[in-house]
Order: C-alpha cells, then sequence, then structure tokens
C-alpha cells in the first residue's frame, strides 16, 4: 500500500504547465514591478478609511490553529509518526489533527513517508524544518 | 458605452463552456459569467469520468484553456448577473456585478507567494473542507484565469499577502463593479445543486467524520487530491471497508425530490472500482434500490465492478451509526433477503443527488422563466426541442434543465448553441467575419 501511495502521489500533477513564454511574461511582469516606486500600502488605507478591524472571534481562531500547527510540527521534530501518535502526543482531536496535517501536506510543510499499520506516517519537509 | 456581445451564457461548467465556444468558434461574440473565481465547474472537482475512466481533468483542462483564450468570449469569473431586462428580440440588457478579488487581475501572476505567506487557514470550498485553503488563495491548480483573491470574511488584515506580492497586485481598496451589457440572446447554465447531505439525518453526515459524500470521494480519488492517498478523515487511516449508500437525496419523496438524479449509480460504481484498483483487498459493498444502467456501456461497467469482487446489496440503509473507534455500522433492510442486517465499515459514501439550481431565473426581471415541478429551468419543447425555455431567445444547456451526466451536458450545450445560432440568424444578425483562433496556436473547443 505504502508503494501504491507513492505511486499515486508521483501522479499528482504540478501546478498548471506553463509554456516558457508565459514564464517570460511573468518575469518581465515582475521585473517592470520592481522597476516602479513601491506602491503605498493599500491595506493601511484601506483600515484608514473604513476603520475595519479583523474581528476577536477571527483573531481567536486563527491563534488556536497557530497553536495547532505549532503543536502538530513540535511532535513531528522527533521523527515521522501517523496521526493516531501525534494525537496521542499532542492531546489534540483527532480530525483536528488530520485537517490541519493534510493542509500542511497540501502546502508542502510536511510528507509522508511510508506505511505502518494502516496508516501513513509522516515527516516535516524541509521547507518546514 | 454600453458593451455588445450577441450571447450572453451563464455558468462556466462545462455545459457553459461548450455553448460559449460552440458559438465563439461561429464567429459570435460571446459574453460567459461565472460566479466562483474559475471556470471549469463540477468537472473540474471529478476524479474520472464513467464509464472510460478517463481522467476528468485530462477532458476539462482543453476546454478551459480554449475558452479562457479564445478571442471571441469575453470571461467575467467571480461575478454574477444581477439583472436581465428583455427589450426586444434579440435585445437583452444585462448588468453583472463582478466582485472584488482585492488583487489586480491584471498583475498578478498566479505565483501563489500570498497564498503561502497567508497565516490563516479557512475550510477549502474546492476540497469540500477535507482541508483548509488560505485566506488568500488561488481556487484550483488548473484554475483559470490564475488569479488570486482574498477571502476578507476571514483575513486577519496582517499584510503578509502585500508584502510577499513581486508585481504589487494586491489592493484592498478594490470595490465592486456593476457593468451594463446589451446581449442580443442568453443561454443558461447554471448547473446543479449538490444535494445536503445532513439533511438526512439518520445517516450522520456532518456528525460522524468518516461519513462522507460523493464529491468529497472524488476529491480524495482525483490525482490533485486532498490528501496523500484515499484516507479516513477522523484519523488518517487506510480504509478497507467502505459501502456507498445510493439514492441519498434522490428518489426521496420525503425530502423533496421525487426523481432519479441519473449519475449516482454509474458515479458509485466508478469510485468503487477506482478505491478497488488502488487497493485491491479492500472490502466494498454498494446499497442500492436499483441499478439504473441505462446509457451506453453503463451495464458492462456495472458488470465490471461486480466481476472486480465489488458486492452489490439491494436495500434500503436505514440508519448509520458511530462505534467508538470511529467506525460506522450501517443498518439496512435487505430486498432480497427480507432480513434486517448490520455490518460496520472503514468509511460510508453517500451518494447525494443532483438538485435544481436555479436561482438565475430571478434575475429576469421583465419576463418570468418557467420551472418545471423539480425546480428546474422548464424545458418548453422537451420532445422536439429540449433546449429552448418559453422566452424566446433564452436558451438551457446541462443539468440547469434536469440532472444528465456529462457527454448528455455537452451534447445538449452544443444544441443550445446551435437554436442560439438560428434565433441569430432569423433576426438578421450573420457573421460577417469568422475571428478562428487556429491560426494563433490557440487550442479550438473542437
Amino acid at each position: 500500500m505504502a508503494e501504491e501511495g507513492k505511486a499515486e502521489k508521483a501522479e499528482k500533477p504540478e501546478q498548471t504547465e506553463e509554456t516558457e513564454a508565459k514564464k517570460t511574461e511573468k518575469a518581465e511582469k515582475a521585473e517592470k514591478a520592481k522597476e516602479k516606486p513601491k506602491k503605498k500600502s493599500t491595506l493601511k488605507e484601506f483600515r484608514d478609511k473604513t476603520g475595519i478591524k479583523a474581528s476577536e472571534e477571527l483573531r481567536e481562531r486563527h491563534k488556536k490553529q497557530r497553536q495547532i500547527v505549532k503543536a502538530i510540527k513540535e511532535a513531528l521534530k522527533s521523527g515521522p509518526k501517523t496521526i493516531p501518535q501525534i494525537v496521542s502526543e499532542t492531546n489534540l482531536e483527532s480530525k483536528v489533527v488530520t485537517w490541519h496535517l493534510f493542509t500542511l501536506w497540501k502546502y508542502g510543510e510536511v510528507r509522508e513517508v511510508e506505511e505502518v499499520e494502516g496508516y501513513f506516517t509522516y515527516e516535516l519537509a524541509e521547507k518546514s524544518e | 458605452m454600453v458593451e455588445k456581445y450577441d450571447a450572453l451564457v451563464i455558468g462556466g461548467g462545462v455545459a457553459g463552456m461548450e455553448s460559449a465556444l460552440v458559438l465563439a468558434d461561429a464567429g459570435y461574440k460571446v459574453l460567459l459569467v461565472e460566479k466562483s473565481p474559475s471556470i471549469g465547474g463540477k468537472m473540474a472537482e471529478l476524479s474520472k469520468v464513467f464509464p472510460t475512466t478517463d481522467c476528468a481533468g485530462c477532458i476539462i483542462s482543453p476546454k478551459i484553456a480554449a475558452t479562457s483564450k479564445h478571442p471571441n468570449i469575453k470571461m467575467m469569473t467571480y461575478s454574477e448577473v444581477k439583472e436581465i431586462y428583455k427589450e426586444d428580440e434579440g435585445k437583452f440588457k444585462v448588468k453583472v456585478l463582478k466582485r472584488p478579488r482585492y488583487i489586480d487581475e491584471d498583475a498578478c501572476i498566479g505565483c501563489q507567494r500570498c497564498e503561502y505567506a497567508c497565516p490563516v487557514l479557512v475550510p477549502d470550498e474546492y476540497n469540500y473542507g477535507l482541508v483548509a485553503r488560505k485566506a488568500a488563495y488561488i481556487y484550483f491548480a488548473m484554475a483559470s484565469p490564475r488569479i488570486a483573491q482574498i477571502d476578507l470574511d476571514n483575513c486577519i488584515l496582517c499584510g503578509r499577502c502585500e508584502r510577499v506580492c513581486p508585481t504589487e497586485a494586491v489592493n484592498f481598496l478594490q470595490q465592486p463593479e456593476e457593468l451594463e451589457f446589451e446581449v442580443k440572446a442568453v443561454i443558461l447554465a447554471t448547473g446543479f445543486k449538490p444535494f445536503d447531505a445532513a439533511l438526512k439525518t439518520e445517516y450522520g453526515y456532518g456528525k460522524y467524520p468518516n461519513v462522507i459524500h460523493a464529491l468529497e470521494m472524488e476529491r480524495l480519488l482525483a490525482p490533485s487530491r486532498p490528501y496523500n492517498a484515499v484516507l479516513r478523515p477522523s484519523d488518517g487511516k487506510i480504509p478497507d471497508k467502505v459501502a456507498w449508500v445510493l439514492c441519498v437525496g434522490s428518489r426521496d419523496k420525503s425530502l423533496g425530490n421525487p426523481i432519479c438524479s441519473r449519475v449516482c449509480c454509474m458515479y458509485s460504481a466508478k469510485q468503487a472500482i477506482l478505491f478497488s484498483a488502488a487497493q485491491l483487498l479492500a472490502d466494498l459493498t454498494v446499497y442500492y434500490m436499483d441499478i439504473r444502467a441505462f446509457g451506453k456501456g453503463f451495464e458492462e461497467f456495472y458488470n465490471m465492478a461486480e466481476d472486480m469482487g465489488i458486492r452489490f446489496v439491494k436495500g434500503k440503509v436505514a440508519k448509520i451509526e458511530e462505534t467508538e473507534n470511529n467506525n460506522l455500522i450501517v443498518r439496512v433492510e435487505n430486498f432480497e433477503t427480507g432480513e434486517i442486517e448490520e455490518e460496520e465499515y472503514d468509511m460510508v459514501v453517500l451518494a447525494i443527488g443532483l438538485l435544481a439550481n436555479s436561482d438565475v431565473i430571478k434575475v429576469f426581471k421583465n419576463v418570468n422563466v418557467e420551472l418545471d415541478p423539480y425546480g428546474f429551468i422548464n424545458q418548453f419543447d422537451v420532445n422536439a426541442n429540449p433546449v429552448l425555455t418559453n422566452v424566446k431567445g433564452v436558451f438551457v444547456a446541462g443539468c440547469a434543465s434536469g440532472p444528465k451526466d456529462i457527454p448528455d451536458s455537452i451534447v445538449e450545450a452544443g444544441a443550445a448553441a446551435a437554436q442560439c445560432i438560428d434565433y441569430l440568424y432569423e433576426l438578421g444578425y450573420k457573421i460577417s467575419k469568422v475571428e478562428t483562433a487556429e491560426p494563433e496556436g490557440v487550442v479550438s473547443g473542437k
């Protein structure tokens, strides 16, 4: 299954293929932006004009997410682990760990290692380390 | 000055794209309006198609590319048609609301730096919440246009996206824009709404993490899946024993949808086949009321699933309950034995039905587009000309007029475009110059 998992992973297409022309166009746009004088922060202006701030609830949710991500990364520092192993080390709810761990996987911060008794083990990717 | 187009296509799924491409290839100018940040629709979420098990992404991406690049198609994504007034035959006034992405569309190069920098996690709609996206994000990898947007409702206004953007594309000052157009005809291709599985309370969707619906299973099976393999959402376990429950939200008067959704039997067989191919020893069961394998190659596909060892049980699932280890007990009345049976599974997939997505009719302000008794756009001449609505100059394509599979949606989309051309031709609007994308090297829709 581990092999199958890896084979399936290899199938996963990378981001949309880009033609050389498109890459050049992107690079040109990025170059042009560098040459331009630095734009004023629109966020600052937005805040000043509207007075809108992130709600307390949103900040709380974000804080909690950060703590969960930190706990998962901390658990993985000592080596590859399955989700149940992360759960027992962090005391977090299993589905919460799954959701955050696969989000880290999606953004390349965590990668799968091997299958152990019906579960994959995961480790921190270099990017995250 | 008001921009003029020959046709307005509402909906950028496979039917909308096909209609737009047929019209555009024939030389007509098309305005394509899509609500979500990218065209592609539901098909862009699927793993493979039945009964050929061809890769859905491989079929849809050339259409996405052709639609995006066609010189005769103006594509408006993240936009909504708000009002349509029919002023005369061949004359519709249209108001479109362009929602702000808080990103300068011309400057964004789709590099995703804003997304990687953004610290906020939000349930990812494209993956039905199985994982998170960021508050600054690109809708999905193949999205077209490949432009980021900032979800201001979930943004903590930290400004990281603005700081890392290499082209200074982030613009928090963007405002919604209301734009006016004049078109000669309208094609409604708004697709379907998936049945909300949580309404079938006895199956525990939303309460038990390992009860998922079929579109979630599609994401788990797709090459661009949210997990590294098909795994349980509760704990990442590789499921050995999986059940599919058919007719969830279809053929069910108690839930207000008495009709068959036409695709659930086959997509469930397809999912079981794909799952079985990835995990040869898995124990897979499909609970069904009737198997409706009516299309070309469908019966053979169903037989193939049985030959692969997938168990089909004719019965009605009454209840699903969760055990301590997040397994699921399925209680079913077996129609063939008359017995009440209980069986434990690692994961259960609910084959949700296709419901009408006809809110679009509210945008017509001085004409009434009729609905059928099930809430789909009424096919005014269902036997002789199923793409006509009751309003002349307004056509319907794909699942907007009722559940159907991908080939049928594409056929109907082509027919709607042909009828639209006929309507324009009758009114005397002929193409003076056919602009074809071929010489420029742009992929044709054909």
